[in-house]
């Protein structure tokens, strides 16, 4: 029990918490060297964080990705600008904006999404999954069935049906997107706990005198924990997935903001044919950054957890 | 356990309630009704046609004397008329689910294909190459936005095969051909996501039962190594595996919406959607009230499989 208390303490130390900074870079060496795929995809991970700061500063922004040129439409990868004065990596698109700058700002966009989208969610369900599993009961079944409520729309058909009376937008979609990923965190951690609650320890804890708010946070979270990690990684990818959805569906983010999933649906789907690359690259952009924090999470958890490490 | 059972379906009743209430004033107080979204397109209509029509349609009356009369006809059966198709609601259903009804489960069943081998597979060689690919692979298939990867099957298997989804309505017993090429390409795409999201929770826990104790009692018992990884880790680790896929009863639907409309597929979603934007009331009430009747229903299965598959969860 004493050891299943202080796992997150331990984890804690292990991943910078209070050590020194050598033990720090060693663990994050030995992370690398026993999850080389999850460390990569955690440095890509960064890296895309780094690229939404970055192009909120607008200092890695090659150009503005606003601004429309006609002269310059539909120039391929790697060409100079009609007038020799700009070069663009990735070409310009249907009405001659960087698609470069563009896929960099639409990063920005998903990035902070994403991020805000796990920060209002992740607490709030976790705190509802496991009083609701603990306190048992008719607490737990009504808490449930409000669970259900909002899980019983579909995400994107509820989002549709708000979005029209809010009218389209990107904070509109943001707190539809945050509120209705509360019940799936909720869930998972319902659902372990549920089963952890009939541990031994619990009993035991209860024994010797713990009150239910430290068995709750103390005994049973720090066991649920991991289930909640890969929850985590995979909330930050479905909101960016989600908000890539609503923008394609034109509800999210408006034009002329540079939305990865609204490029696929106004210059993407149209000039698919003559000019994939226009879809592909942002396609290929928002892929990329899901995969990166799926495969992260998913290391980040087998590195994190007690029960996964060692020989079996 | 029939107590609980009677108890959990009793508790149904004012969720719907609740929802079509919910529904109702959602989709009055969107801008526009009917009657307008009409006008828009015929031009011409004055005021006083507006307000007779809207007579006829029943909405000139409150909000909640409406919401009475349609409850009431739901009672006896009838789920109201759609404004726009000019048919029975429950027939527009009836035509438009079996096709979504399809989507779903042939997608949940690919996702269930994919996902157990590879799941089982990258949890007994943990950190091995093999894990490595087959995770990649699969969660490579949540990673893809479902928007993206249809338009990608649709243009390049019309580029390299010169195949197209084929268009209407293909019903399974008198075209079973095009029903499947029209349904297929779809569920593939909706079965990628969900495999990834049952694999990742499927090999989390399998990594978590395998070094349990009783796995390793199971062990030196001298079982195969076939009996110890399917009788006792995997069963062990199907309870994550039955709530993801019971919150992805909605994932599905969410989805179909998308894929519906991607490959031109009339079924359920994009129903929904155009009853969405025409503002016709009847068919979105009806679409909502069947989605939240399966989603519990759904959700109420999942927790009964709990007991079933972990005896130490116990309903009373």
């Amino acid at each position: 029990m004493a050891a299943q208390g202080q796992t997150i303490g331990a984890a804690g130390a292990r991943f910078g918490g209070p050590s020194r900074l050598g033990g720090f870079a060693q663990t994050l060496w030995k992370f690398a060297k026993r999850h080389p795929m999850g460390a990569f995809c955690g440095v890509l991970y960064l890296m895309s964080v780094g690229i939404a700061i970055g192009a909120f500063t607008g200092t890695i922004l090659p150009y503005d990705p606003d601004v429309f040129k006609g002269a310059d439409r539909l120039l391929p990868m790697g060409a100079h600008s009609r007038d020799g004065a700009r070069f663009f990596v990735l070409g310009t698109d249907n009405l001659g904006r960087d698609m470069l700058s563009r896929i960099l700002k639409g990063t920005e966009i998903s990035v902070f999404f994403a991020i805000g989208v796990a920060a209002v969610s992740i607490p709030l369900g976790s705190a509802i999954g496991l009083s609701s599993a603990y306190a048992g009961g008719k607490v737990d079944l009504y808490i449930q069935r409000v669970m259900d409520a909002i899980q019983v729309f579909p995400f994107i058909v509820l989002a549709i049906a708000i979005v029209s009376i809010l009218g389209p937008g990107i904070w509109q979609g943001f707190w539809v997107v945050a509120i209705l990923s509360i019940p799936r965190p909720a869930r998972v951690i319902r659902g372990s706990v549920l089963g952890a609650k009939q541990n031994m320890w619990v009993e035991a804890a209860r024994c010797i005198g713990c009150s239910d708010r430290r068995i709750m946070y103390r005994h049973i979270l720090p066991n649920v924990m991991a289930p909640m990690i890969v929850l985590g990684s995979y909330v930050l990818a479905q909101a960016i997935i989600t908000e890539a959805t609503l923008s394609f569906l034109g509800i999210g983010a408006q034009p002329p903001t540079a939305s990865l999933g609204q490029m696929l649906t106004q210059s993407g789907s149209t000039f698919f044919q003559t000019n994939p690359r226009l879809a592909i690259l942002p396609g290929t952009a928002i892929s990329i950054m899901v995969f990166s924090m799926n495969m992260f999470g998913d290391a980040l958890r087998d590195a994190l957890d007690p029960r996964l490490r060692g020989s079996r | 356990m029939q107590r609980y059972v009677l108890s959990r379906l009793a508790l149904m009743v004012p969720t719907v309630i609740i929802l079509t209430m919910v529904t109702f004033s959602l989709l009055r107080i969107m801008p526009g009704d009917f009657v307008v979204a009409q006008m828009a397109q015929a031009r011409g209509v004055d005021a006083k046609q507006a307000e007779l029509y809207r007579h006829e349609l029943g909405l000139d009356v409150p909000a909640p004397v409406q919401y009475v009369r349609w409850m009431g006809g739901l009672l006896h059966g009838d789920w109201g008329t759609s404004f726009w198709q000019r048919k029975p609601v429950l027939e527009v259903i009836q035509k438009a689910s079996p096709i979504s009804a399809e989507l779903g489960i042939m997608a949940t069943t690919i996702g269930l294909l994919i996902a157990i081998p590879i799941g089982v597979l990258s949890a007994v060689y943990q950190d091995k190459p093999l894990d490595y690919l087959l995770r990649s692979i699969s969660i490579l298939g949540i990673s893809v936005p479902n928007f993206f990867l249809g338009l990608l099957v649709i243009v390049y298997s019309g580029i390299w095969f010169g195949w197209f989804p084929p268009l209407g309505t293909h019903s399974l017993f008198d075209d079973p051909w095009g029903n499947i090429q029209q349904v297929l390409p779809g569920a593939f795409v909706l079965g990628a996501a969900q495999s990834a999201q049952i694999m990742r929770i499927l090999r989390t826990t399998m990594l978590e039962t395998q070094r349990e104790d009783y796995i390793r009692t199971a062990r030196s018992k001298g079982l195969t190594e076939m009996n110890v990884i399917f009788k006792h880790a995997f069963r062990n680790a199907l309870i994550p595996v039955v709530t993801v896929l019971g919150f992805q009863i909605s994932t599905i639907i969410g989805g179909s919406v998308v894929v519906e409309s991607v490959f031109g597929i009339a079924g359920i979603g994009r129903t929904y959607i155009d009853a969405v934007t025409q503002r016709d009331y009847p068919l979105v009430q009806g679409i909502a009230l069947l989605l939240v009747m399966a989603t519990l229903m759904t959700n109420l299965l999942v927790d009964l499989s709990y007991s079933w598959l972990d005896p130490r969860i116990r309903y009373s």
